[in-house]
């Protein structure tokens, strides 16, 4: 599966210290992306996610196949953030799906790209757990740990990370 | 593409730096000078170019139509105000409207019939300094004011936002009814007198029922009243307002008093001293020392120089001198009602986190830190 991440699901697995691990889903058919926009929009996180490309867990998609215009089209139809905005036009472009942990953005995505191509960092935490690359425990931890650093996410409970 | 505003940006460049351009964005001179020109940007151009020069990539893409009329109203609120400035502000502005919603109380400004609104004389601007002390600060004529920023946005519910940006120094509007503050990133005296020179705008002439802005490249420096009354109106109430006349006088006297001091003409020293104690500038406090006529017209001007020259600065001057250092003035980053705001309705899908970064000129990052749960 081809997947773009946006800043908030990235700084979520970062804070929850399993974003190492989910990027490790690149040999479970997973091949994670991220626009330069978004990259920007990590701020502190730029330098690990560049230790990440360079490492080939990580793509960098270039923008410049981006027209200003088709980018201004999508951020003024869905009112998003800029790297949000990004991370769906790059989708379209690429046929991607895009992991973002932000409401508005999802419900956006999925209206441009369609549902099945939309989902947040617990769904690839969860894929962790299917992989035998997590136990549940210390999934389920991951999460409470991003909740209490301030993550936008549903309320889940221990058992949805069960596989 | 906002190209009036990617031109402007590249018509205005320091060309002495054309190489550190070219190696900072990979752009090659030639394809600067095409876009500078005629040809349209891509989206990589125009992100790096927008790093390049600290502006925020929306600023150089269309404009949304919904803020064009915000987008008026910044630019024609000063002559050096440049497309970046006018979409950077009016963004800001529209957004915060927008985020607020039904919480927005127009008649949150109940002070301004406290105020004289008619005159933009220095006699002006000093009275209703006094007044905003007697409706601010219970009276107290004398004191520093380095609670200036939280005073207002707590007392006088403007939405103060820091910006950073070296294209103005300060900006206010009404909009909506609405109070607005911008100020500039820079030394923290400079953005305290700023924000008193935009409070001086708000309470001096206008309406807050109609709409209007004012955008201030340069705050410190006063213009003739017959040049720009509301100018040289704001400044001296940002000038009277951060220090009294009496608190002047009484400081003056415990200051002589504490050196056994003579009648001679005040020294760079003491209104070093004065600026430290008020939270202005060394030119500032000068210049109102030329106001209440202890310095010689234009002695402040020239006092500056020389320390400047011989110092390399007045504050190095101070720091020299062993004064005692400045106390710290905190401006709130944001206004906390627009944090509220912000995180319950990306909380409620109502607004995305990027968004409301956007607003709110906050990192995602902090964003989140800010949503998160407090320990007690």
């Amino acid at each position: 599966m081809n997947v773009v991440l946006d800043a908030s699901s990235s700084i979520n697995l970062h804070r929850g210290g399993v974003f190492d691990v989910v990027l490790s889903l690149t040999s479970s058919a997973f091949v994670f992306h991220m626009g330069y926009i978004v990259r920007s929009e990590c701020g502190d996180l730029r330098e690990f996610l560049d230790v990440l490309v360079t490492k080939g867990s990580l793509v960098l998609l270039p923008d410049n196949t981006l027209g200003p215009q088709e980018f201004t089209e999508v951020l003024n139809l869905y009112e998003l953030g800029l790297g949000e905005t990004e991370c769906i036009a790059l989708a379209k472009q690429h046929e991607l799906s895009v992991c973002t942990d932000d409401k508005a953005a999802r419900r956006a995505a999925a209206q441009h790209l369609g549902d099945g191509r939309v989902f947040g960092s617990l769904r690839l935490i969860r894929e962790c757990v299917c992989q035998g690359l997590l136990s549940a425990q210390t999934a389920y931890a991951a999460y409470e740990t991003m909740k209490a650093r301030g993550a936008f996410l549903p309320s889940v409970s221990a058992v949805y990370f069960e596989c | 593409m906002n190209t009036d505003a990617l031109r402007q940006l590249l018509q205005k460049r320091n060309r002495a730096k054309d190489d550190l351009l070219s190696e900072r964005t990979g752009l090659s001179r030639e394809r600067i000078l095409q876009l500078e020109t005629s040809l349209e940007p891509n989206l990589n151009e125009l992100r790096v170019l927008a790093d390049f020069f600290r502006v925020d990539l929306r600023d150089l893409l269309p404009p949304d139509p919904r803020h064009q009329s915000v987008g008026l109203l910044f630019r024609s609120g000063g002559k050096d105000v440049d497309e970046v400035t006018s979409s950077a502000l009016s963004r800001r502005v529209s957004y915060s409207i927008e985020l607020l919603g039904e919480q927005l109380v127009p008649s949150a400004v109940t002070w301004i019939d406290k105020f004289r609104r008619e005159g933009k004389t220095y006699a002006d601007a000093e009275h209703n300094a006094e007044v905003f002390r007697t409706v601010f600060l219970g009276g107290d004529q004398v004191s520093p004011l380095y609670r200036l920023p939280e005073l207002a946005v707590r007392e006088m519910g403007v939405l103060l936002f820091l910006v950073r940006s070296n294209r103005f120094e300060g900006a206010s509007a009404y909009v909506e009814s609405l109070p607005f503050v911008f100020l500039a990133e820079s030394f923290g005296p400079r953005m305290l007198f700023t924000l008193a020179h935009e409070i001086g705008h708000l309470i001096g002439h206008h309406d807050p029922q109609q709409s209007f802005a004012v955008v201030d490249t340069q705050t410190e420096k006063r213009t003739l009243p017959s040049k720009n009354a509301t100018e040289f109106y704001a400044h001296a109430f940002a000038s009277c307002l951060l220090m009294p006349g009496s608190g002047i006088g009484i400081t003056l006297r415990k200051i002589r008093e504490m050196q056994k001091g003579s009648d001679k003409a005040l020294g760079d020293l003491e209104i070093l001293l004065l600026s430290r104690i008020y939270g202005v500038s060394f030119y500032a406090a000068a210049r109102r020392c030329e106001d209440l006529n202890l310095l010689p017209k234009g002695g402040a001007a020239s006092l500056n120089e020389t320390l400047k020259k011989e110092f390399g600065s007045a504050e190095k001057r101070a720091d020299a001198a062993n004064l005692p250092p400045r106390a710290d003035v905190l401006f709130p980053k944001m206004p906390p009602a627009l944090l509220k705001a912000a995180t319950d309705k990306v909380r409620a899908g109502e607004i995305s986190i990027g968004k409301a970064s956007s607003i709110l000129g906050l990192s995602i990052a902090d964003l989140l830190t800010a949503n998160a749960p407090r320990m007690n």
